[in-house]
């Protein structure tokens, strides 16, 4: 049986680990590499690297950051998102030591480069983002380039005709983003894409990862700032909720 | 051969994450380089093909870097381990993309899991053998499956109700369609394990 996956998720902002609060509010950690290598140790399932930069219109993907964290050879599968818009910047990433990658403005800016990645990296390496908000009960798409908002139902469209060249979709909950497990469960039931889903935004309650761990829909929980206040927070977590559907908390010498 | 004196090879063809398999290696102790230059591949004792991607897109580089008869030629000699799409390409024919000719270092094809499925995760192998136990677990990242002879499948795993080879032998090589490098302990101990293993084989 597969195992789902308890991702440690860490935000980095313009080259630092920060606890991320609904991408509005920062409060820094410190060096990407040494909260990487840490969940690593912890043996955490993947890492999710979510980097976001304060000037909107930087477009390039942060090789910097990301060959310092690469340099402590770990042995921890990770996924990187943050401004990749081609193919080209897609394989610089894998090739600079990243399993797989998350794509979320390509959404807005040109949804058909998805394939044309794809067919480079295999479905397998590709994750698409969406980053939802509840408004007036629509359901948006936030788009953080402009913080403009999209009908999710008008992109659900195009995503569904290309969504044999992704694997997964990380829904993330804007709104609840940073806070202590509210994630909002409303936004699932209005996803109608038939891939497996990673929850993020306010996923940190035992009970709710107990119970969307049952859920066929969900491959994976990625945890983000609980993960950073205590050693050993991973092991603890994983420990409490005991789930068949887990690996075992095992310390990755 | 003493494990010390051994020097493994990493081709470098532009798909995968080649640095921390090399440390991986490194880190269990063997002496481990990437290339991408046929005169210093040669002089390894055992080549790896690593490989993240897709199967067309990795046949089209080795073609460009002309490699592949010489891959073919050191699998005679010497040991080889493909990892991944780096096992995946080994077979005879892929169904990524569009219909491409592999290696054919083992007969056997790479075809797509029903209605576009991938399967990805910690998976643990189903049968006991010499090299991982049922209890281990092994990340996974993939979209296709290789279909073989079961003469050449040290054991399966099962997605979609799909049985798959996760780890190929033939003769001097061998293939894992997950990564020991991101595997954590047990894929490090994985990988000592086949190395020492193939290089006194």
């Amino acid at each position: 049986m597969i195992k789902k996956r308890i991702l440690g998720s860490v935000v980095i902002r313009d080259n630092y680990a920060v606890q991320s609060f609904k991408f509005k509010k920062y409060l820094p950690i410190g060096k990407p590499e040494i909260v990487v290598e840490n969940l690593s140790w912890w043996g955490v399932d993947e890492i999710l690297l979510l980097d976001i930069n304060s000037k909107k219109k930087n477009k390039e993907v942060n090789l910097e950051v990301l060959k310092k964290i690469c340099k402590k050879n770990l042995s921890t599968p990770l996924i990187y998102a943050g401004r990749i818009y081609n193919s080209n910047d897609a394989i610089k990433l894998i090739n600079c030591g990243v399993e797989r990658i998350a794509l979320g403005s390509i959404i807005f800016e040109n949804v058909y480069q998805i394939k044309e990645i794809s067919q480079k990296l295999g479905s397998q390496s590709i994750i698409i983002i969406l980053n939802f908000v509840f408004k007036n009960n629509k359901l948006y798409l936030l788009d953080h380039r402009n913080n403009n908002l999209e009908l999710y139902s008008k992109i659900e469209d195009k995503l569904r005709i290309i969504q044999k060249y992704f694997s997964e979709i990380l829904v993330i909950d804007v709104e609840n983003q940073g806070s202590n497990g509210k994630f909002n469960l409303k936004i699932l039931k209005n996803i109608n894409l038939q891939k497996k889903l990673i929850l993020c935004g306010g996923m940190f309650n035992y009970k709710k990862i107990t119970k969307m761990l049952k859920n066929n829909r969900i491959s994976a929980i990625s945890i983000g700032n609980q993960l950073n206040f205590k050693e050993h927070a991973y092991q603890e977590l994983k420990n409490k909720i005991k789930s068949k559907y887990l690996r075992p908390a095992l310390y990755n010498k | 051969m003493e494990y010390k004196d051994c020097s493994i090879g990493i081709l470098d063809y532009k798909c995968g994450n080649l640095n921390s398999l090399k440390s991986i290696i490194k880190s269990i102790g063997f002496n481990c380089f990437i290339s991408n230059q046929k005169k210093e591949l040669l002089k390894s004792d055992l080549l790896i093909l690593p490989g993240v991607g897709n199967f067309s897109f990795a046949m089209k580089q080795l073609e460009k870097m002309r490699m592949i008869q010489f891959i073919r030629k050191f699998s005679k000699k010497k040991p080889l381990i493909g990892i991944c799409l780096g096992m995946q390409i080994l077979f005879t024919i892929g169904y990524e993309t569009k219909k491409t000719k592999g290696l054919d270092l083992i007969k056997g094809t790479v075809e797509r899991f029903s209605k576009d499925k991938c399967n990805i995760g910690w998976r643990n192998c189903e049968k006991k053998n010499y090299l991982v136990d049922k209890n281990q677990f092994y990340y996974f990242n993939h979209s296709f499956f290789v279909k073989t002879n079961s003469k050449n499948a040290v054991t399966y795993s099962s997605f979609d109700k799909i049985k798959f080879p996760s780890i190929i032998k033939k003769k001097k090589i061998i293939g894992f369609q997950f990564h020991p490098e991101k595997s954590q302990f047990n894929g490090k101990q994985l990988l000592k394990k086949t190395i020492n293993m193939i290089i006194n084989d």
